[in-house]
């Protein structure tokens, strides 16, 4: 910040910018405990926090960047259907929409007919938040298992997490999907209009499946199935690991 | 490259494969075309017959090798970081034995956020060494314990090579001199502070902010000669204890560094408390967030990144702290008779009560990373991991690190011979971005 700008938030704030606590704010402070004052830092979070309260806050999703096939996994986090922005309120709850391809990645092998299909078992759900004061509540996903939809999403570690698998051990792939428009997967407390939320979805060649019909390798040893398996997986992921999808969430100021 | 591209080179790969004359993993990564050093991580080579093979620079990262046979492979240069394997087989490998004094090469070191090239060389002779360490000279410190109140003195001495830290109690009326070994099994009480003691009973109390000290300024070996049953409290932090060793600095050993690799995930919850190790690609790391519900303190987050100046700087000077309507309930069960304003920082129910305020806007936490500090350093060697905990205590931290210890398959010992740098990135704050490829094992 320049100096001009420094003086002129000094008039208009009551410090002086020759205070050294405005300088350093690791400063021993050495004035009584009524005449103390706020570091920079500390005044910047302030006076943010004192800009935010009386806001409308909300967020707005970007739409999802797909880097693999938007069928085969895709998401998007919104704002619950029901949220009113309101000044006295600073938790914007957001509700997850989920599809996984049911048929999984068919690939046709050269032109011998024969079918392998790659689908996911498991993939993981990350917010990245760029706002240390703020924080993501989560929620567990609800369990599908039926005809339609075969998923569970469980929290995992410290941050906003999700391990998204299959909830039933008899099925093969994620599958289906989970559209909401309502309720709270997760709630978003303490943010400020400007900061951003970065959803990831990433998924390894080990939370891939593949099904192969038939016998497709009559006479191929396990190893080389195995090898050719894992070929498939690399060729859906473009790789060991890959991000599936990716959006971009701002909290904006309605008011 | 478009799919039908991408179709054609899966086909060709598979026709390969399926005419490849042997069934060995390494003649099928030649015929398919794939990069060994890329292409096979979080595989699943499950009983493979992998017998004679030659793996050397592989990349089994978070592969699945479980009852692969490995007799006669060659498996120099090979990185199994994360894979699931069976120890035994390894060992039947024809350059097993280089394979593991390599292994100890391939620990990829905490960044160095120095440009200077001389700072760098500094940085990495006095912690990311390979040689353990000790100190120059004894430092001499004497004050209180913030618990009994009782005057101490407190001796750092200089230690041999693998000797690690110990303390001597000294001063024992009518007795002899008793000595432990820091370690986990020395753990005897963990309710206001860290107790040390062996079967006779409690040895010394409040020993966390030395050890984090001496942690922090990555000092491997030292013999703490103590004549009163407290470490002194000095001033509620771990700067006194810093600025006494940097007065008579450290010296560096010929042997060389163990250090503790964290090898998967570990979690213990105690309540809403939370704490967790994982595996860390760069060195060590510890992230704290307390919540209190206390308008003075509330949330508060703080992370350390492993670097010795970054200890000395940030976490050193952060105090103990308390809370005025606890003094009351402390005193009456014969805790922190010592504690002042001179050595704690004392809270009210609306302001802090010392006249100088806090150190740093987040001091309380930083203090828990310290505290977190000088109960990992009762882990015996150094971590090569991350540590992350909510609400954590002296209790909880050692949950973890027994939790730890415990289970055999989730930490692996390491020995450092040189220092190769792998990295050498530009400078990086202390900003908590979790990273999901990093984190996940």
């Amino acid at each position: 910040m320049s100096l001009t700008n420094q003086e002129a938030l000094a008039n208009a704030y009551g410090f002086r910018v020759d205070w050294p606590e405005w300088h350093d704010h690791a400063a021993i402070r050495t004035t009584p405990a009524d005449g103390r004052r706020d570091a920079a830092v500390a005044f910047l979070e302030r006076f943010l926090a004192s800009k935010s309260r009386g806001a409308c806050l909300t967020i707005e999703a970007s739409s999802t960047e797909k880097y693999v096939d938007r069928r085969f996994a895709n998401f998007s986090f919104n704002v619950s259907g029901s949220f009113e922005p309101s000044p006295q309120c600073n938790k914007i709850p957001l509700v997850l929409s989920l599809s996984f391809d049911r048929r999984g990645w068919p690939i046709l092998l050269d032109r011998s007919m024969e079918v392998l299909t790659v689908g996911l078992k498991q993939v993981d759900l990350q917010l990245y938040q760029n706002s240390k004061s703020a924080k993501i509540v989560p929620s567990d996903l609800e369990c599908h298992s039926d005809n339609e939809r075969n998923f569970r999403g469980s929290l995992e570690g410290l941050s906003t997490w999700w391990v998204i698998a299959v909830a039933a051990s008899d099925a093969q792939w994620l599958m289906g999907k989970r559209l909401r428009n309502d309720g709270a997967d997760c709630v978003c407390e303490g943010f400020r209009a400007g900061d951003k939320i970065r959803a990831v979805m990433t998924a390894r060649v080990s939370d891939c499946f593949v099904k192969v019909t038939g016998e497709p390798f009559d006479g191929a040893s396990k190893a080389k199935i195995l090898f050719i398996e894992h070929l498939h997986k690399l060729a859906v992921l473009d790789g060991t690991e890959a991000v599936l999808g990716e959006q971009t969430l701002t909290v904006v100021d309605r008011s | 490259m478009n799919s039908e591209n991408h179709a054609t080179r899966l086909a060709q790969r598979v026709r390969a494969v399926l005419d490849a004359s042997s069934d060995r993993l390494d003649d099928l990564v030649r015929a398919a075309g794939l990069d060994p050093k890329s292409d096979l991580r979080f595989g699943n080579w499950r009983n493979l017959d992998l017998r004679g093979a030659d793996l050397r620079g592989y990349d089994f990262t978070g592969a699945d090798l479980t009852g692969a046979r490995l007799d006669g492979a060659f498996i120099a240069g090979a990185d199994f970081a994360g894979a699931a394997y069976d120890e035994a087989s390894l060992r039947t490998a024809a350059d097993y034995k280089k394979h593991s004094s390599e292994r100890s090469l391939q620990m990829e070191w905490p960044d160095i956020s120095v440009a200077d090239e001389t700072k760098v060389e500094q940085e990495i002779d006095s912690r990311l060494s390979c040689r353990q360490t000790t100190l120059r000279d004894d430092a001499v410190l004497t004050g209180i314990g913030v618990h009994s109140g009782l005057p101490v003195t407190l001796v750092i001495r200089p230690a041999d090579a693998d000797t690690g830290i110990r303390f001597i109690r000294t001063g024992m009326h009518g007795s002899s001199d008793r000595e432990i070994k820091v370690g986990i099994q020395a753990i005897t009480a963990t309710e206001f502070a860290t107790v040390l003691g062996d079967t006779s009973g409690p040895l010394v109390s409040t020993a966390e902010h030395v050890l984090a000290a001496l942690l922090g300024l990555g000092v491997d070996n030292a013999v703490l000669e103590i004549d009163g049953p407290e470490v002194p409290i000095m001033d509620g932090s771990a700067a006194a204890f810093v600025q006494a060793i940097d007065q008579v600095g450290i010296e560096l050993l010929d042997a060389p560094r163990r250090y503790i690799r964290v090898l998967k995930p570990i979690c213990v919850t105690v309540g809403d408390a939370i704490a967790e190790f994982r595996p860390y690609s760069r060195g060590f790391r510890i992230e704290a967030e307390i919540a209190f519900d206390h308008p003075l303190i509330g949330r508060q987050t703080a992370a350390y990144d492993g670097r010795p100046e970054s200890f000395r700087r940030n976490f050193a000077r952060a105090r103990t702290f308390g809370f005025m309507r606890d003094v009351a309930k402390l005193w009456s069960a014969g805790y922190a008779l010592g504690a002042s304003l001179e050595n704690t920082l004392v809270v009210s129910d609306s302001r802090i009560l010392n006249p100088e305020g806090a150190r740093f806007p987040n001091e309380f936490v930083r203090h828990k990373v310290l505290d977190a500090m000088g109960d990992l350093a009762l882990a015996g060697a150094p971590l090569l991991g991350i540590y992350r905990t909510v609400r954590g205590n002296h209790k909880l931290n050692h949950a973890i690190l027994s939790a730890l210890m415990a289970d055999s398959s989730a930490w692996t010992l390491v020995e450092a011979h040189r220092s190769p740098i792998r990295h050498r990135p530009n400078a990086t704050e202390i900003t908590y971005q979790p990273s999901f490829f990093a984190t996940r094992a």
